[in-house]
């Protein structure tokens, strides 16, 4: 059955992937890689918050909702239209069999009114309200705890260029409630009231995304290669899996900022349950036994890009100053040497990322992670990296600076992993480190972020002035 | 109207026995030195199921693994039991290597060999559980059986990076 997807006006292009994906969390029969059917109402935009999707049953709407961070509400159209006319005629051609259960004279009910874009007075609301009189309520009016909740939605048309999405027509819909989200969680878990930070601490509403996208559930296993302090881990371990993250760090990993405030005091600090382990590894050198496969549920990360924090691995010195003589570490100071890294660059990191993930992960398990890109008019068509495992299911960006932004990767394995991969990958990890120099100057991203804009060619000055106005993806 | 700071003040007075004692002052210190090192028990923790995962990967090594272990403290510490979990690890687990590993730590309860029709079996279950996630190497080293050298385990957190030459 179709029903009114109304969205949060945020993080536009994750909003459809988030719910997909619940759909194939809580509907085992429906297949991870497929995708829903959306459709839009005449004349909006695909940026506007209100979507159409067909979902199997109420039930999976109401799991949906309940546990979605994008949606607002799920509803049951009655009727719509571009005026109150249209919709006066559209609700009574609605079959009375769907309307009727939920107007009987002992029931309780409610209407909200609400308008997408607009405050409405209670003035305008009690308008908008007695022009519904022709719906046959027999039930008693109950605002603090009705049985039924119906919603009449519109979406305001100002003209002016507002930051909202451009639409043709307003609508307005008139709906039976199925289900209402609750972002209280992202309050709880916000990042200022959270004890242990890092510059690239995760933001909560995007690590419990990653988790909804991810398909976390209880009893899963869930890993983070580049732990941090912990904040993609914490919504994980919300939603009931268990965890377990790595660092390259020990700083992070190990000491935090003391007894109480280190990545174990943040889960303490929500009640949840520890991590299963946190460890000091390499990704370029994971230490997992090499039988060790199909374990992770899933894996979800923000790799080091290299524009706020930069990634490392081990291997230092010789490879900085390009010696190839063997470095060796003297016996006598083999107890409590600490080991030197080189920089790591992001493309062999994101190698390193598929290939251990196509060992690591159970058949339909997934790999969510962050994948920067510039935003240049040239890389329109950017190719995200791919790997034979696995499948890409959703792509959502966010934009992060006029220069670059991030794009959300959501894959799923879809095949084992073979002896023929696992042998490409192994000369593939060969010839990164032979010319580890050249992938560093090629994989530099911070230069490009950072250099002055002059070196961007003169006439580009013209084009920044044009800037489209409306730009949805800011939000 | 009664200032906060002296309001406050009256609570500390009324919170504590003796206020002006001096004396019991170090003892309270111990006390809360107790209690942070109780707390950090209570958080730290490398356990036998990573035991399980892990390897020595220096360059060279062909069999890293199991890895021995070098016991300086073990902490038992209470988790959700999970009965799912526990079937889905099973799978993976090398049976011999956490047999030995539990030994290695204290506890000798784990049959020699397990097969899965053994997971049908609530005493099983719960024994594999203790053995797999409620014992904690706290402090101690991860040993290469190959060529001796210990990854410490500091703080429950085993330090896996190799040194610039094992690379």
């Amino acid at each position: 059955m179709w029903y009114l997807c109304v969205f949060y006006h945020r993080l536009l292009e994750y909003r459809r992937p988030e719910v997909e994906s619940l759909a194939g969390l809580f509907d085992a029969s429906i297949d991870s890689t497929a995708t829903l059917q959306w459709s839009l109402p005449v004349d909006y935009h695909s940026d506007s918050p209100f979507h159409l999707v067909n979902l199997p049953s109420e039930e999976l709407a109401q799991s949906i909702a309940s546990r979605s961070i994008l949606v607002k509400g799920i509803y049951e159209i009655w009727g719509e239209g571009r005026n109150f006319e249209e919709l006066e005629e559209a609700i009574k051609s609605y079959p009375d069999d769907r309307k009727l259960p939920y107007l009987t004279p002992g029931s309780t009910f409610k209407i909200n009114v609400d308008s997408f874009g607009k405050a409405l007075s209670s003035h305008e609301q009690k308008d908008r309200l007695q022009k519904l009189s022709f719906i046959p309520f027999e039930g008693r009016v109950n605002l603090r705890n009705p049985e039924h909740k119906f919603c009449l939605m519109d979406n305001d048309v100002c003209g002016s260029n507002n930051g909202l999405a451009p639409i043709v027509q307003s609508r307005i819909f008139f709906g039976r409630e199925v289900a209402v989200s609750d972002r209280k969680l992202l309050q709880t878990y916000q990042l200022k009231s959270r004890k242990y930070l890092g510059p690239t601490a995760m933001d909560a509403e995007m690590a419990f995304l990653m988790a909804n996208l991810a398909q976390v559930k209880p009893g899963k296993l869930v890993y983070d290669p580049f732990v941090g302090t912990g904040s993609i881990l914490v919504a994980a371990a919300h939603f009931g899996a268990m965890t377990m993250g790595a660092d390259i760090d020990i700083r992070v990993v190990r000491d935090g900022r003391g007894p109480d405030c280190n990545v174990w005091s943040n889960f303490k600090q929500y009640g949840l349950p520890m991590p299963i382990s946190l460890l000091r590894a390499d990704n370029n050198l994971p230490p997992w036994r090499s039988g060790l496969k199909e374990v992770f549920d899933a894996i979800i990360c923000d790799p080091p890009y290299g524009v706020r924090a930069g990634g490392r691995k081990s291997g230092g010195r010789k490879l900085l100053k390009g010696i190839i003589d063997p470095y060796t570490v003297p016996d006598d100071k083999r107890t409590g040497h600490i080991p030197s890294t080189a920089p790591y660059s992001l493309v062999e990191c994101v190698h390193d990322l598929l290939d251990r993930a196509a060992k690591m992960l159970v058949i339909g398990g997934r790999l969510v992670y962050f994948y920067p890109i510039l935003r240049d008019d040239n890389s329109i068509d950017t190719t995200f990296p791919e790997h034979p495992c696995f499948k890409l299911v959703a792509v959502c960006e966010q934009i992060l600076s006029f220069r670059y932004s991030r794009v959300l990767l959501t894959m799923v394995k879809v095949a084992p992993y073979t002896e023929d991969i696992e042998l490409a990958a192994k000369m593939k990890h060969l010839e990164f480190r032979e010319n580890h120099v050249k992938w560093l100057e090629e994989g530099n991203l911070h230069s490009a972020v950072f250099s002055p804009l002059e070196t961007q060619v003169n006439g580009v000055s013209e084009k920044s002035s044009s800037k489209p106005k409306y730009r949805g993806k800011y939000v | 109207m009664t200032d906060w700071r002296s309001a406050s003040r009256a609570q500390i007075q009324l919170d504590s026995p003796e206020p002006d004692h001096r004396a019991d002052h170090s003892k309270n210190k111990v006390q809360f030195e107790w209690l942070k090192l109780k707390y950090e028990d209570k958080l730290r923790r490398m356990r036998l199921l990573t035991h399980n995962m892990l390897s020595s990967n220096i360059k060279g090594v062909t069999n890293g693994f199991p890895l021995l272990i070098e016991v300086e403290k073990v902490v038992e510490k209470a988790v959700d039991f999970n009965a799912d979990f526990l079937r889905n690890m099973f799978a993976m687990i090398e049976w011999n290597a956490l047999v030995e590993a539990s030994r290695t730590v204290g506890y000798s309860e784990l049959p020699e060999n397990a097969e899965s029709s053994m997971l049908d079996s609530d005493e099983f279950l719960q024994k594999f559980h203790h053995a797999l996630l409620e014992l904690h190497l706290e402090e101690g080293a991860l040993v290469c059986p190959e060529t001796g050298r210990k990854f410490t385990v500091n703080k429950g957190i085993p330090n896996m990076l190799l040194h610039e030459d094992e690379v």
